[in-house]
């Protein structure tokens, strides 16, 4: 082995590693990461509560728990204190996982870090081993072993053909897989070259009310506007983030805040509750993706205001309750 | 021949992530571009040096290591994917604790002149991977045992036996190996360990 042949190897690991952009941020946040804390929330001691019909508490990034009358579901629990061991969370996660008095279904939507948490399910499955864990083809290869039942189911293509897949039922909850426009893969290279499979939103049906929680996913107006004609969706909840340019188009793969805007309306949905954002260092201000699609409600120039009450940001830990 | 391998890997491996991913109008999964990506990433070397001693002297060599694993049993594979894979492998069925069998190929950059070994050797043995953080994606680690094949011209000894302990972060995916050998001349080995997948 000559120094030629060290030289080129080096520039190997190098295209390897700084190719992928979530090994970017994550060096760019080492410094808040070591010296930083999260910031301290109010939480709520008990997040169920009788004689509701929808309640949704944002406990986070994408984390969302969600009442449905008597159910009680979660989507991507993510109460990890750092994103991939590194990335330190911005806010601290806004539930008490030990007051949590029932749950019985556990969403995955897909397989990324900030979404699927093996010791998060790994919590949720001790303490109620009667839950269901549901996530979509794909995943599987990035899921261990849990003690409750897992259920996959047959998520919608990706081919821009297929936007609803197969509805299951768990609990009594009809579950139906729905289109999301993103892409599996956890580590890097199965991500973005092998393009492995495993994503999803879902639409969650209960007696007579409707929840969409979407995922992670890019904005695509036909696959939307299909879910909102065949669901009469209560309440959605859309990721706002992260964003580059958040003053417009996502970055293909994320909804911006005026894409999950647009969303919303394709959805024909009653209510909004934006995620996916305050909590994990992106490319810009934690918050910038909530105060954007603020200005873009209040703008008069955008044709957004007629949604401004239908639009409910919630701070990290609070909870929105329909009865 | 080595300078032109990794040369056209760096080529290879910038091509197929540029253009699966301008393909975005449809996530399936792109059979072509992950055996080809991962054939080239295990070209990967991992770093690593191997003591070199005699009866008076003792020092290190600098060489590299290349990772293989024949087959891998997964203790805590769901009931939707297979706890037995061959070469590639899945890092969460193995991180989360899993037993395998590894060969590992080994060059070091220049003569054992202590010790009289060979510069080109061949580990093979099993480990166990053991999860620490996170259910091992984020701190994993592993102990095992190696039979090292590698011919020392001066004594006529064709190998030694060793054990091995390894702690693994990013899934399992780079870590630290030390080997401690049962050969006065070779009596340790230390390396930084890569393996995607």
């Amino acid at each position: 082995m000559t120094r030629k042949s060290l030289y080129i190897l080096l520039v190997f690991i190098t295209v390897t590693f700084t190719g992928c952009w979530v090994t970017r941020i994550a060096i760019n946040s080492v410094e808040d990461s070591i010296l930083d804390t999260p910031a301290k929330i109010t939480k709520l001691n008990n997040p169920l509560a009788d004689s509701v019909k929808i309640s949704v508490l944002w406990a986070g990034h994408s984390t969302s728990l969600v009442q449905l009358y008597d159910k009680v579901i979660i989507f991507d629990p993510f109460f990890n204190k750092r994103f991939s061991g590194l990335m330190l969370r911005k806010t601290e996660l806004g539930l008490y996982v030990d007051s949590l008095k029932r749950l019985d279904a556990i969403f995955v939507s897909h397989p990324h870090i900030d979404h699927l948490s093996f010791t998060s399910i790994d919590i949720l499955a001790d303490k109620f081993p009667n839950a269901k864990l549901v996530f979509p083809k794909g995943v599987e290869n990035y899921l261990p072993d849990y003690n409750i039942q897992m259920v996959r189911v047959d998520n919608a293509d990706t081919k821009f053909k297929r936007f609803i897949g197969k509805s299951v039922y768990v609990y009594g909850l009809k579950v139906t897989p729905v289109f999301a426009y993103h892409f599996g893969g956890r580590y890097g290279f199965d991500t973005y070259s092998w393009l492995e499979e495993g994503v999803t939103g879902y639409i969650v049906e209960y007696k007579d009310v409707c929840v969409y929680y979407s995922g992670d996913t890019g904005y695509y107006d036909k696959a939307f506007k299909e879910i909102g004609n065949n669901f009469k969706i209560d309440v959605a909840i859309i990721p706002i983030g992260p964003c580059r340019n958040c003053d417009s188009v996502g970055f293909r793969f994320h909804t911006s805040s005026i894409e999950a805007l647009e969303l919303f309306r394709d959805l024909k949905a009653d209510y909004m509750i934006p995620v996916h954002y305050g909590a994990a260092q992106y490319f810009t201000d934690v918050n910038k993706p909530l105060d954007v699609m603020n200005q873009l409600l209040n703008d008069s120039t955008y044709a957004f205001r007629e949604l401004r009450d239908k639009v409910i940001p919630l701070k990290v830990g609070e909870q929105k309750v329909w009865r | 021949m080595i300078n032109r391998i990794l040369l056209i890997s760096v080529v290879l491996v910038v091509l197929i992530q540029s253009d699966s991913f301008s393909q975005q109008k449809d996530f399936t999964l792109n059979k072509k571009a992950k055996y080809l990506s991962w054939s080239l990433l295990q070209l990967i070397p991992s770093p690593t040096i191997v003591s070199d001693a005699n009866n008076d002297n003792a020092r290190v060599k600098f060489g590299f290591q290349w990772q293989f694993i024949p087959l891998n049993y997964s203790f805590r594979a769901n009931k939707f994917v297979s706890p037995v894979q061959f070469f590639m492998i899945n890092p969460v069925r193995r991180f989360t604790g899993s037993a395998e069998l590894f060969v590992q190929p080994e060059i070091v950059t220049s003569s054992f002149k202590y010790s009289g070994f060979n510069i080109f050797a061949v580990s093979t043995g099993g480990r166990l991977v053991i999860p620490v953080q996170e259910m091992g994606e984020n701190i994993s680690a592993s102990i095992g045992s190696k039979y090292t094949f590698r011919k020392n011209d001066i004594t006529g000894e064709n190998g030694y036996a060793g054990i091995e302990v390894g702690v693994y972060f990013f899934g399992g995916m780079a870590g630290f190996q030390f080997v401690k050998n049962f050969n006065k001349k070779n009596k340790f080995s230390a390396s930084f360990y890569l393996k995607y997948f």
